[in-house]
């Protein structure tokens, strides 16, 4: 079994460096660079905030089940 | 040792007065005077304001003893603000403040917390370009530029912990003074910043919309589950965020678990207003006529107003998008609520509200997208500096 995890660990670890991409974030232009972080900056923020709003939908709808 | 020299010795800080840094001592006085007239006077966050403006008159007293290597505002700057620890404590008081009821009981609202950090982006951007040209000295320190416009843009999270956490996490100590007086003097100008630009935005009729709300309150299992769930999410996506999220949901689970009512009455009262009086002496200390009197100050302040606005703009805007697909209305200035300053902001909307139809009772759903927009703060912030240490290469 731990032979298989440190199979797939590795198996994982090539897959995500091969397909990384090759542009070293520091050297992009300045505004670039500001226009990157702010589409990721945004994006994430929704994310994580869409998250809560599933997981308290998930709580209602288990508060809905426990009052039936 | 002759007369004329104890003289000169004993009244050194007279005779300091009358020089170029006396004016500027002068200078900041008024400054810190302004400062207090708006917290007794005016009343705008006078708990910030008052002890910020009478730092920043003992920060400028000739020789500045109190920020000499045993100064108390250097021990206090040291072991509250330099370690971040003073926006953690401040946290766990806010969490213990907020009720997440309302927005457990609807919460689409969570999505005005996210996009009323629109502001903090646009502004960053905006920065990105004005900071070498207004600054020239910055000009080629790319690294500098990147770590100033994130920490300027962070004061459009309308929430002063994080605007303070983010710029100690890029070791802005020299720009904390003006960064930080933005960030609480705008909080605390909320209410004369935020009814103009959402007018400007709105038309009457939207401004009357009248929203639905269930009185009912959430359960008391979702009320405990939602901090720890939130604090793990965050954690886990945005790890930079843990500090922030994990003591405001910490002060929060305190406020809810229900056995721990002398604690939570504690940490929002006792602790909030210590922490809340050394925090604002402390950034008055901060305020020493040579880090303050430049130009990078007007610069941080008009930004920072800049964040405020677009913040507020892109709640507005966020609701009456979504407005296009909803066939219940929403209320688009409920979407102005999603910026942090927390409760402030939800009573400014209620206000309006009022003012356009007496019996328009909006005021949960404002709190559901303020409290929203604390948590969106907190996140955003975390972004920022993951983010932005990734573009400098881990540095």
């Amino acid at each position: 079994m731990m032979k298989w995890f440190m199979t797939l660990t590795e198996a994982t670890e090539t897959v995500v460096e091969a397909a990384a991409p090759q542009t070293d974030l520091t050297q992009l232009p300045l505004f670039t660079k500001g226009l990157l972080t702010t589409a990721m900056g945004l994006l994430g923020v929704f994310l994580v905030l869409a998250l809560f709003f599933v997981t308290i939908k998930l709580m209602q709808k288990i508060g809905a089940k426990d009052a039936q | 040792m002759d007369i004329l020299a104890i003289l000169k010795e004993l009244f050194a800080g007279v005779i300091s007065m009358v020089s170029v840094d006396g004016l500027k001592t002068l200078a900041m006085f008024v400054i810190a005077g302004v400062l207090i007239y708006l917290a007794i006077k005016k009343d705008y966050e006078p708990a910030l304001l008052l002890p910020i403006g009478f730092g920043a008159i003992l920060a400028n007293l000739p020789d500045a003893v109190v920020l000499g290597e045993d100064g108390f505002l250097k021990v206090l700057f040291n072991a509250g603000i330099a370690n971040e620890l003073f926006p953690i404590l401040i946290f766990i008081g806010v969490g213990a403040m907020i009720d997440f009821s309302p927005l457990l009981k609807d919460p689409s609202m969570i999505f005005f917390g996210a996009a009323a950090q629109f502001g903090i982006f646009a502004t960053f951007l905006v920065s990105l370009v004005l900071i070498p040209i207004v600054l020239p000295a910055t000009a080629g320190d790319e690294n500098l530029i990147l770590r100033l416009a994130s920490a300027i843009g962070i004061i459009g999270a309308a929430d002063g912990p994080t605007t303070l956490y983010v710029a100690n996490h890029f070791k802005l100590v020299e720009y904390m003074a003006p960064i930080s007086v933005a960030a609480y003097s705008y909080m605390s100008l909320v209410p004369v910043i935020q009814p103009p630009v959402i007018k400007a935005l709105t038309t009457k009729k939207e401004r009357m919309i009248r929203m639905n709300y269930n009185e009912e309150r959430a359960s008391k299992l979702a009320l405990i589950l939602f901090p720890i769930i939130v604090t793990a999410i965050a954690g886990i996506i945005v790890p930079m965020s843990a500090p922030l999220v994990g003591s405001l949901m910490f002060g929060n689970l305190i406020r809810e678990c229900g056995v721990l009512e002398r604690l939570s009455k504690t940490a929002q009262n006792e602790l909030a207003n210590l922490v809340t009086i050394l925090l604002g002496i402390t950034i008055g200390g901060t305020m020493v006529a040579e880090n303050f009197l430049r130009l990078d100050t007007l610069l941080i302040m008009g930004l920072g107003l800049f964040a405020f606005v677009f913040d507020t703009a892109g709640g507005v805007l966020f609701a009456k998008f979504l407005n296009l697909f909803r066939k219940e209305k929403i209320n688009p200035m409920v979407g102005a609520a999603g910026i942090s300053a927390f409760p402030m902001s939800a009573r400014v909307i209620q206000k309006l509200a009022k003012e356009e139809d007496p019996y328009n009772f909006i005021l949960m759903q404002s709190i559901s997208a303020n409290v929203s927009g604390q948590l969106g703060s907190i996140v955003a912030g975390g972004m920022v500096i993951t983010l932005v240490t990734m573009m400098l290469g881990g540095a």
